[in-house]
């Protein structure tokens, strides 16, 4: 496994909570139902556990006018109902700490952090796994002529709960705590605090010739967990386009992504909370 | 169009009228895609969407050997990049392209008018060709695009948008 960077923010006690890496590539059409037994049975000693979800929608970052609003507009999803549409398979570790997601265009590795004793196993592991197992789920893709992998979008996710303090205005206590000295909602005149507020930013992120390749999504919003417990989740997604197609390409993408996402969160949270999360120095 | 069709086909202009009562002893022909979007109803489709979902929901249905020569079926990972590749190149007045299937299972965009012609064959996600002729110079252009659209937003901006239109 090789090193974390030295050069970037590194946390004691980080609030993350999911962090997941994946690859989109073109669709395998002829992969269907039957062939996601032979996927699972490549990776059921670590990933015992399985289950079967909706297939996620493809996604794509595409680029022409800076600054141009985005129209509110949906997304588009493709579903043929003369097909029986292939599904997503979530494999699970033992422990459900640990997911591989495989659908026609999309592999995905997942940590979830499950209980409060769980450790985030830190980037670098997390591409290990995400690499070998790309690499032999290609090799399977070839070994029984469903297609080659041609990946179109990576994407680094990183999810963080910042809990609540008790007693009223919580939301606004833990907006002002952690994110105050860049976002101060106003305080209107006969009204107070707002209830209730949440954030959407993003970002164009450029490559070294400045042209564009994805872009850097952030939301903050009130969540609750199932135990009851009220909080802040901060989503950060890195999404854009490998340069080229090799597996190198894409853990080129995730390591930028991975970079971008970590120096945004030092860069919007603060000070206080960096010495509660144990920002080393 | 069948209940599953209906439920996921949410967009109330494109809405089919209530289907024909249904035989169950007859056979069926199996009813397939319609574009779908989870999109809430309050959103307004500009006219270039919805003439691009409804020509989408005619062209997948096409199948494999549409033309009797053996092309391949529209993919439909093609055809959400060309939504989202519009998405970031239309105005909401911009003219909606004719769309036509290819046969290696991507589409053609093409837009014509006195002014210009441009010719957007989108072969796949991040593999695009577009082609552009202006008639009153005879100019041809023809460049390769993956992801980076401005200058195709700009083109249809200048010859295929109303001048009153802008992005909302």
């Amino acid at each position: 496994m090789t090193s974390p960077p030295t050069d970037l923010p590194d946390f004691a006690s980080p609030p993350v909570s999911e962090v997941s890496l994946s690859v989109q590539f073109n669709s395998l059409t002829a992969l269907v139902a039957p062939h996601l037994g032979l996927v699972w049975n490549e990776f059921k000693d670590k990933f015992p556990r399985i289950e079967q979800q909706p297939p996620m929608d493809s996604v794509f970052e595409t680029f022409a006018e800076a600054g141009a609003p985005t129209p509110p507009v949906p997304r588009l999803q493709m579903q043929l109902l003369n097909v029986m549409p292939t599904p997503r398979v979530f494999f699970t570790n033992e422990s459900r700490t640990e997911l591989l997601q495989v659908q026609r265009d999309r592999f995905v590795v997942n940590w979830l952090k499950v209980g409060e004793q769980d450790r985030y196993p830190r980037f670098e592991s997390m591409l290990d796994t995400f690499e070998d197992g790309l690499r032999r789920f290609a090799a399977l893709m070839t070994l029984h002529g469903l297609g080659t992998i041609a990946p179109n979008q990576c994407e680094v996710t990183y999810i963080n709960h910042i809990p609540l303090p008790p007693g009223p205005n919580g939301i606004e206590v833990m907006f002002k705590k952690a994110f105050g000295f860049w976002l101060a909602p106003p305080v209107l005149g006969g009204l107070g605090d707002p209830e209730d507020s949440r954030v959407l930013l993003r970002y164009v992120i450029h490559a070294d010739d400045n042209n564009p390749v994805g872009r850097l999504l952030i939301s903050i919003e009130p969540a609750w967990k199932l135990d009851g417990t009220y909080l802040l989740q901060m989503t950060l997604v890195a999404r854009g386009k490998p340069q080229g197609g090799a597996l190198e390409d894409v853990s080129a993408f995730l390591k930028l992504g991975r970079r971008i996402i970590v120096n945004s969160f030092k860069d919007l949270t603060s000070k206080e909370m960096h010495k509660e999360w144990g920002l080393k120095e | 169009m069948n209940a599953y069709a209906r439920q996921l086909y949410d967009f109330e202009q494109l809405d089919d009228p209530a289907p024909a009562a249904v035989d169950p002893a007859k056979p069926q022909p199996i009813s397939i895609t319609k574009a779908a979007s989870g999109a809430p109803r309050a959103v307004k489709l500009t006219p270039w969407h919805i003439v691009f979902l409804e020509k989408i929901a005619s062209l997948v249905n096409l199948g494999r050997d549409w033309d009797g020569r053996g092309s391949a079926a529209v993919r439909a990972d093609a055809v959400v990049f060309a939504y989202s590749m519009l998405q970031s190149s239309m105005a909401p007045a911009t003219t909606p392209p004719a769309i036509v299937p290819l046969g290696h299972g991507g589409i053609s965009l093409n837009w014509s008018n006195a002014a210009a012609d441009i010719e957007v064959e989108v072969v796949g996600p991040n593999d695009v060709v577009i082609y552009y002729l202006d008639h009153a110079t005879g100019e041809e252009h023809e460049w390769p695009s993956a992801t980076e659209f401005s200058e195709l937003s700009s083109l249809l901006r200048t010859a295929f948008t109303p001048k009153s239109d802008y992005r909302v």
